[in-house]
């Protein structure tokens, strides 16, 4: 009996076992068993059962939206299945990179447009969707925009759900109270001159709310203004000089000493500005972020908002404004499923009841067909497509893939937000900046 | 003269002794078939990263491409060249020297107080508890952060006796000391081992110091403490452990921030190994926290001699 008992015991721990390691093992990118690449299906066949992932991130309207057309997809092709992961924006990008390192990245993907060029230097991530035209309708997309945004070494990345652009994005009641004319063409010189008297007539009142990066975003269209180059130059050098840099920050120092700006130290930990009871009460005037935070943005404000340029220096070579893809999606390298992913993609960019469901979630589509089936539909904010139709019409030129890079990023954000602490001058702060950016572009040439 | 009877005793004896040890095998095999799924768990998810990231310390490896062996390089780097590294290192000591104490000495002063003979003494113990099982938590930490910030709840109850608002977490010289104060709610665990040990210091000592006129002050020195320190040397270990990979918190409540002010050890490596793809160096930066963490633990372990007393003498 007892023998039996042991037995028993052993046999349960041995299935046990069985059982841990068949949940261990890594959720293929399709379990598809007959529908796969290329063209093998045959038309007379039915189609078998395909197991598809897509992961994006996002807020709560985006996900009921993207999950509503996820089902519409799977209810008119029942031999598919979709499974949506989704979540936020932070740690999205690591979570990414180690599935993808991983081998276990999802079949469809949404990615941001300035990590394409990273990602491609680790190798090809995701597939060239220029080789699946004949499945993806592209027609509607602009041939420049993809080629300056989308292509890395002439292979298409990811295709864009949206455009983006960089925008002042204003409260209405606070701009009447202060007498401040929305139609007001911002150059650097007035936006000091507002700012600075708002902040004089009312010091609880400031006209520009803070967001670290962005701001860090601002300080170097006033230098690509100056110079019609980006921060950092193809060839792996430096695109501005110490001199420029210490004006650009100098600047910047005289914005936060005049109240133009709220202090740095008052925004605390909160990293996005409409979160901020400054904000929120009415005591600060713009947020200066990309278009397709409105929506959020409306959802922490009891005012109404309106769009406007950023600041543009008269007679400037480049306007800086930055245009670019709000999200890409793509499709992974190694997807076992490319065929149908393809079905996917092109479902959701192109049918029409798709894109209603989905709406401006990701922010302005970037093909007029799509625009049109928004606007006929009545589910395009105005705000947005304003902001769009702004910053498109006088956009700068592209941010190189090397400015982009996550470590250039970093060494100017802390010297940025250093200067902006008051921690070091802008002298001190700009020479800094460019020795460190020196060393870190002569170690990522070799 | 040979002696059958012991001839005919030896293999019996042999043979007891075989089965014995087959006996014994069997019953290891059958434990370690029990503990198996966290052996495999064990081995897969710890002993096998510990060991390749020991190896991808002296290679430049970015999770995709090859790795190539650069030897001393990664750690001559972060020693002669990141000036990253010392800072979240000098962080990272600040942070470790103020919560660990903070949150032993308030662990031992609420185990003492749940020591007492009180009312609801168990509803009490539970209530104190339950900041450990959360506190670690995103959300806790959001939570936090809303506390802390110039216009959170804690300056607006600052106000009512007219205390001006602090920058606790957007200040750079604050900001370290917010954090590292902030931990010290979750004592919970830590409490209750105290809690533990507190009740096994035998009541006769402290009735014989109450004959002898001693007082509560005396008592705690020469009594609780002494008997206390091998909880105290356990707790110590484990709350030093933890603090020096503290994460979560630094990573919500202050991404790391103001001006790297909070840049915890462990947030440069997530960036380094997550953000930057250098898992090489990342790997590298593991094992010299690894080695400090030792350092400490064997300086404490070595210096217990002298502090830690044991009743049965350390047997």
């Amino acid at each position: 009996m007892r023998k039996l008992r042991k037995w028993i015991g052993v046999i349960c721990l041995i299935a046990m076992l069985l059982m841990v390691f068949s949940g261990c093992k890594p959720t293929e990118s399709g379990t598809d068993t007959g529908v796969t690449s290329g063209s093998s299906e045959t038309p007379t066949e039915a189609p078998k059962t395909v197991s598809l992932r897509f992961s994006w991130w996002g807020g709560d309207a985006r996900h009921q939206a993207t999950l509503e057309a996820i089902q519409l997809y799977m209810d008119r092709n029942p031999h598919v299945t979709i499974e949506a992961e989704y979540g936020g924006y932070a740690d999205y990008y690591q979570k990414m990179v180690t599935q993808l390192a991983g081998e276990a990245a999802p079949d469809v993907m949404q990615v941001d447009s300035i990590w394409i060029a990273d990602l491609y230097k680790q190798g090809e991530m995701f597939v060239d969707l220029y080789t699946m035209e004949d499945q993806i309708d592209m027609s509607g997309f602009d041939r420049t925009f993809l080629k300056n945004y989308c292509e890395v070494e002439g292979k298409l990345q990811g295709l864009p759900k949206s455009i983006a652009t960089a925008t002042f994005i204003y409260n209405v009641d606070f701009f009447e109270r202060f007498g401040i004319d929305p139609e007001t063409k911002l150059d650097w010189d007035n936006l000091l001159e507002i700012g600075t008297r708002i902040h004089q007539e009312d010091p609880e009142c400031y006209l520009i709310q803070p967001h670290f990066g962005m701001m860090r975003l601002l300080i170097l269209s006033y230098m690509k203004q100056k110079t019609g180059s980006n921060l950092a130059n193809s060839d792996y050098t430096l695109g501005y000089d110490k001199e420029l840099i210490t004006e650009a920050f100098s600047y910047f120092r005289t914005l936060i000493d005049n109240g133009v700006v709220v202090p740095f130290e008052d925004t605390g930990t909160i990293s996005e500005a409409d979160e901020h009871p400054i904000w929120q009460n009415g005591k600060s005037g713009i947020i200066f972020n990309f278009d397709s935070t409105i929506p959020k943005i409306m959802g922490n404000s009891t005012f109404d908002l309106g769009v406007m340029l950023p600041p543009v220096m008269p007679g400037c070579e480049d306007t800086g404004i930055t245009v670019k893809p709000g999200v890409l999606t793509s499709i992974n390298k190694k997807t076992g499923n490319l065929k149908e992913s393809a079905k996917f993609m092109d479902f959701y960019n192109n049918d029409a009841d798709a894109l209603i469901i989905l709406g401006d979630t990701r922010g302005v589509p970037p093909t007029q067909a799509a625009m049109d089936v928004l606007v006929g539909a009545d589910k395009l904010n105005p705000l947005l497509a304003d902001a769009v139709a702004k910053g498109t019409e006088n956009a700068g030129s592209p941010v190189n893939d090397i400015s982009n890079n996550a470590e250039i990023d970093k060494i100017t954000l802390d010297l940025f937000t250093e200067m902006a602490f008051k921690v070091k001058t802008p002298e001190a702060a700009a020479e800094e900046l460019v020795s460190k950016l020196e060393e870190k572009l002569n170690e990522l040439r070799n | 003269m040979f002696d059958v009877k012991q001839a005919n005793e030896k293999p019996a004896k042999m043979k007891r002794v075989y089965y014995r040890n087959i006996y014994r095998a069997k019953s290891q095999f059958t434990g370690l078939l029990y503990i198996s799924p966290w052996l495999i768990g064990f081995f897969i998810f710890q002993f096998y990263p510990l060991i390749s990231s020991f190896f991808y310390s002296f290679m430049d490896f970015n999770m995709f491409s090859k790795r190539e062996f650069v030897g001393m390089q990664n750690y001559i780097y972060m020693l002669t060249k990141d000036e990253l590294f010392w800072k979240s290192l000098k962080v990272t000591f600040t942070y470790v020297f103020l919560s660990v104490p903070l949150k032993l000495v308030s662990a031992l002063l609420i185990a003492m107080l749940l020591n007492m003979k009180l009312k609801f003494v168990n509803f009490f113990r539970t209530v104190y508890y339950i900041p450990s099982i959360m506190g670690g938590s995103v959300a806790i930490s959001i939570l936090w952060k809303a506390m802390f910030m110039k216009d959170g709840y804690f300056n607006s109850l600052l106000s009512i006796f007219s205390i001006p608002p602090t920058n606790w977490l957007g200040n750079a010289s604050l900001a370290i000391y917010t954090l590292s104060s902030l931990v010290v709610w979750q004592f919970g665990s830590s409490m209750v081992i105290f809690l533990a040990g507190l009740k096994q210091i035998p009541s006769e000592l402290y009735e014989a110091c109450k004959v002898d006129g001693a007082s509560r002050i005396s008592m705690f020195f020469n009594i609780t403490l002494p008997l206390l320190s091998p909880i105290i040397f356990f707790n110590l270990i484990m709350q030093l452990i933890n603090a020096f990979q503290e994460f979560t918190g630094a990573l919500v409540i202050t991404n790391g921030g103001p001006v790297n002010a909070t840049y915890l050890y462990v947030l440069k490596v997530f960036d380094d190994g997550f953000r930057f793809f250098k898992m090489g160096y990342a790997s590298a930066l593991s094992w010299v926290l690894f080695v400090i963490i030792l350092i400490f633990t064997s300086l404490i372990f070595k210096s217990s001699t002298g502090w830690v007393y044991y009743t049965d003498g350390g047997r």
